[in-house]
Order: C-alpha cells, then sequence, then structure tokens
C-alpha cells in the first residue's frame, strides 16, 4: 500500500514536471532533430524512459537528464532507429495550417543549422538556446570542454555563411 | 544576423504550444515496466534451468565455461548477401546499389531486419523480440566499413553499452586481431565486438537482447554473429521500384530496406528507400547523406490499400497518376497514397527541387508486396 502510495505521488511529480517543461524541451528536441514529427517522437521516448528512471533522475537534475538524452540520442540504434530516421517522417510537418509566421521563422533557422554536423548543431543549440557553459555542454555530451570550443568555431564559422542567416556584419560573440 | 545574440533570437522562434500526453506516457511506462519484469523472470528461470542443465553436465564447472547454446539462424535473405566467396580485400568505397555483406548467424527472434548501404558502410540490424517502442535500446546491429575509414567511423554508442565503453584486447574472430567493447561497470560484460575482417577495414557487432541475458551469454551472442559475418560477391540490391529518366542518372548514396516479422511502425510490413545525389557528386564522409539531393520511400501497410498513415500524412490536396496525393506547399516533397497500394514519397530535404517532376521518373512495381520479387532500381 505504502509503495504504491509512493508510485502515485512519484508519478504526480513526474506529470508536473513534463507538464511544466514540455513545450520548452519540445522546441529543443526540434532545434537537435530537425524534424518536428521525429522530435514528437524523440522526446516521447525519452520522457517514458525518464518516468522509468524517475525515482533516481527526481533527485538529481531531471531537466539535464532529458536534455542529455535527446542530445545523445544517436546510438547504433538512433543511427538507424527503427526506421526513426526514416526521411518522409519530415514531410507531414509543413502542413500546420495556422501558424504560417512559426513556418517561416523555424524553416529559416532549420535550413541553417541543416549544414552543422550533429555534434555542431548540438553545441550551437546547447549554447544558445539552452545557454549552458562550455563546461556543461562538455559533460551533457561527453566531450571535452576544449572540443566543446572548438566545435562552436566551427558551427559559427558555417552559420555565418548561411544564406539564411547571413549579413555583411560578421558574426561575433558579445558576452 | 550580426552577432550571437541574433542567433539566440533566431533560435527561440515561436513554437505553437504542445500538450504532452502525460497519462499515455505514464501508462506505457507501466506497461514497459511490467514487460520488463517478466521478461527478467522468464530470462531468470530460464537462466537458472539452463545453469542448473549445464553444471549438471560439465561437473565443476565455473563461470568462466561456455555459456549455453543459443537458437538463431540466417537473417532475411533479401536483406544480406548470399554467402558465394569470401573477399579478401575491402574496397574503399562501397557501392549503395550492391550488396556485399553477408551475415550468417543471427539470433532467433530478431524483427525490423533492416539492411543500409552507403558509400563509406553497409549495415544490418534488428530489433529484439522483447523491444517495446520507448523501452531500452535492445536488438542487433552489425557494421562493416569500407577500407580505411577510421573506427570513430562507428557510432558512439553501442547496444548494450554506456555512450564511451573501454576497448580490450580479446580472442580473433576468423583469426583477426579483435576488440571487446566492455562497460567497464560490469565485469565480463563484450556486448560489442570490432575486428578487422580485411585488412585496414573495420567491422563491428554489438548486441543487447533476449538471448543476453547474461554479460557472457550477450558476449557469446555477438561473437558468434561477428564470426558468421563476410564480405562476398556483390549482389543487386533490389527495390520495390525503379528509376527511369533523370532520376536514372543521378548518383545513389544510400539505400536502406527494412522488412517486419510483426506489423512495424505504422503498421507497414516493409520500407525501402534510395538517397539520390546530382549525377556526378562525390559525397565525403562528413556529408550528411540524409541532407543531400532527394530521397525516394516507399512503405507498405498490409490491410490498407490507401497507403496513407492516418495519424501523420497530412490530408490529401491533389493527385497524381490519378492516386491522392499530399504535396508540400513549396512543392519540395510529395506523398502518394495507394499507388500499387503503398506510401510513396519524394523529397528533397534541402528545400530545393519539384517532387512531383521527379516522383514521374519513379515506377512502382505492379505486385511489390513480396520483396523477394523486387527489381535492380535500374
Amino acid at each position: 500500500m505504502l509503495a504504491r502510495a509512493g508510485r502515485r505521488g512519484a508519478e504526480e511529480e513526474f506529470a508536473e514536471f513534463v507538464e511544466a517543461n514540455h513545450s520548452r524541451l519540445l522546441h529543443l528536441a526540434d532545434l537537435l532533430i530537425g524534424d518536428r514529427a521525429r522530435a514528437e517522437d524523440l522526446l516521447q521516448t525519452v520522457l517514458i524512459r525518464t518516468y522509468l528512471r524517475w525515482s533516481k533522475v527526481r533527485q538529481d537534475n531531471p531537466i539535464g537528464y532529458v536534455r542529455a538524452a535527446l542530445s545523445n540520442a544517436r546510438t547504433d540504434w538512433w543511427r538507424r532507429g527503427g526506421g526513426r530516421e526514416r526521411p518522409t517522417e519530415k514531410l507531414p510537418e509543413s502542413v500546420v495550417p495556422d501558424v504560417a509566421a512559426w513556418v517561416v521563422d523555424r524553416d529559416a533557422v532549420q535550413r541553417s543549422l541543416a549544414a552543422l554536423t550533429a555534434r555542431e548543431r548540438a553545441v550551437v543549440v546547447l549554447r544558445y538556446f539552452e545557454a549552458l557553459s562550455e563546461s556543461e555542454i562538455a559533460q551533457t555530451l561527453g566531450i571535452a570542454p576544449g572540443t566543446v570550443k572548438s566545435t562552436s568555431a566551427r558551427a559559427l564559422g558555417k552559420l555565418r555563411i548561411s544564406p539564411e542567416l547571413s549579413t555583411p556584419t560578421p558574426m561575433g560573440e558579445q558576452e | 544576423m550580426k552577432t550571437t545574440d541574433d542567433l539566440r533570437a533566431a533560435l527561440s522562434y515561436a513554437s505553437p504550444s504542445s500538450t504532452p500526453d502525460t497519462i499515455g506516457m505514464i501508462a506505457k511506462g507501466r506497461r514497459i515496466r511490467a514487460a520488463r519484469r517478466a521478461v527478467a523472470g522468464f530470462a531468470a528461470v530460464t537462466v537458472a534451468a539452463a545453469v542448473g542443465l549445464f553444471t549438471a553436465l560439465q561437473p565443476g564447472s565455473g563461470p568462466d565455461q561456455p555459456v549455453p547454446p543459443v537458437a538463431g539462424g540466417a537473417p532475411n535473405p533479401v536483406l544480406v548477401a548470399a554467402y558465394s566467396s569470401m573477399a579478401t580485400e575491402a574496397p574503399v568505397k562501397f557501392d549503395p546499389l550492391r550488396r556485399t555483406l553477408n551475415v550468417g548467424w543471427i539470433p532467433a527472434g530478431l524483427g525490423a531486419q533492416y539492411a543500409e548501404i552507403t558509400p563509406w558502410e553497409q549495415t544490418f540490424g534488428g530489433h529484439d523480440a522483447a523491444y517495446v517502442n520507448g523501452g531500452p535500446d535492445i536488438g542487433l546491429v552489425v557494421t562493416v566499413l569500407a577500407r580505411k575509414r577510421p573506427v570513430t567511423d562507428f557510432s558512439d554508442g553501442a547496444l548494450g553499452l554506456p555512450r564511451f565503453a573501454v576497448a580490450k584486447p580479446t580472442e580473433p574472430v576468423n583469426g583477426a586481431a579483435a576488440e571487446c567493447l566492455t562497460d567497464p561497470k560490469v565485469p565480463g560484460s563484450c556486448p560489442a565486438i570490432r575486428w578487422q575482417y580485411a585488412p585496414d577495414a573495420w567491422a563491428r557487432v554489438s548486441y543487447a537482447g533476449s538471448a543476453g541475458a547474461t554479460p557472457a551469454q550477450a558476449a557469446a551472442v555477438a561473437r558468434r554473429v561477428a564470426e558468421s559475418v563476410t564480405l562476398t560477391k556483390d549482389q543487386t540490391v533490389r527495390m520495390p521500384f525503379t528509376l527511369s529518366g533523370k532520376l536514372a542518372g543521378m548518383t545513389v548514396t544510400r539505400t536502406s530496406t527494412q522488412i517486419y516479422s510483426t506489423a512495424g511502425n505504422h503498421g507497414e510490413a516493409w520500407s525501402a528507400t534510395v538517397q539520390l545525389a546530382p549525377a556526378g557528386t562525390v559525397v565525403k564522409p562528413t556529408d550528411d547523406l540524409l541532407q543531400v539531393g532527394l530521397f525516394v520511400d516507399v512503405m507498405l501497410v498490409p490491410g490498407d490499400p490507401s497507403g496513407r498513415i492516418k495519424d501523420r500524412d497530412g490530408q490529401p490536396n491533389t493527385t497524381v497518376n490519378g492516386h491522392p496525393a499530399w504535396r508540400a506547399a513549396d512543392g519540395t516533397a510529395v506523398i502518394v497514397f495507394g499507388a500499387s497500394g503503398t506510401r510513396s514519397a519524394v523529397g528533397y530535404p534541402d528545400g530545393h527541387g519539384d517532387a512531383t517532376a521527379a516522383y514521374a521518373d519513379v515506377a512502382l512495381l505492379a505486385h511489390p508486396a513480396d520483396p523477394s520479387a523486387w527489381q535492380p532500381l535500374k
């Protein structure tokens, strides 16, 4: 009985966590994956895993856990992913009926990010969307801080010449 | 864009609000947990029985003794090259239209088997029977790299291992020096093994699944699969469609086929994909092939000749060859529903190209349901 009551409490806590953070996490997944439908699938999968490990994750850093799982979802499995990498799943997202402005803004960003490698993309998104420090990114991605720095520089170099985002003035750090 | 502040602003584009299905997640999590407990219970009983039997037959046996034999057999023959002769050398590039990877043995019960070929690697894999979508990643992945490709080409994660596993020397595979990839926290673990299957050419097998209830058993499965891997005489990759016109002249950069033993994603029986780059394109290992050129993707959902995934595809907004179809507003993607009973799609991932015009060069087989009857692409 006590165990059941405890589980219900943990489930309520998990539900609150999901409802409070879902929109931001979905946006993060969309930036990392570049495909809204696949991002939803991936986030769903990661959140179910989070639920299964909630007793441990809740005591540590649930957002960090989900963020790392989304960022590192490129194992053997995800590479082929049981069909999850099938490019046709890119198609339906364009038929969002009444969010034209979102589609335009999103498409410009996604086309630019498409020029980056998976690691470059993850570093850029974690740095400039999630506002993580270089050491936090290194920890999240399991790479050296120096690699974060060089990867970030290379990615910004690519974005600088992106036709979607480029301007006559070179991009520079303002921090 | 002038500054990184502009980049921050761009990345924070307004998104539509989302409504998470939290109740569904929890329900699915509960089912997975229950399934795991059932599998663990079954495995424990099976292992106990097997160990008991083995111990009875082998007095004095200990943890270093061989594990019990595992049931298995050959993969789906459509997805691997039939063995004829062993190649002594690997090419520096694979031809995505020619299959040379032979895998002679896989554990029983491997569903959703797939095969993929790019210029740099050939892969075969599948889901474990106990795999549940959203649950742990369990199954088998076999990858062979082209000659001179470094081991860093293997993805960071291998099944059954943390992202950064530790490589340790192990017994040779078919006479070639080999390394176990181990989880430092699990003594005796070796769910992945890599070796040079030909001079300067690497292969890797990783396995996690029902036949690997203990580290020793998983290692035994990985090794048995590895020892059955050969590069053999090339055979033509067959597809449920053929290409003509401009598409026939394009460079094929990737082919991929997945065949489900039971209804797979969205209920499909199989899916087949070809990625094409402009004629003469020389792709580099660093290229993201999924973003280059265009793709043709065909899938079949048995019993649903509409070919449309109801909860995923847009409503048809045009017709193509008399079939209902969805065409992206910018024309860079089209999905045709029901042609030869399939869902067939053409798209330009980089957002430049007329997908409907490209689709005219795709001829679906009249009766594509049986993958063993597919045809060469061109």
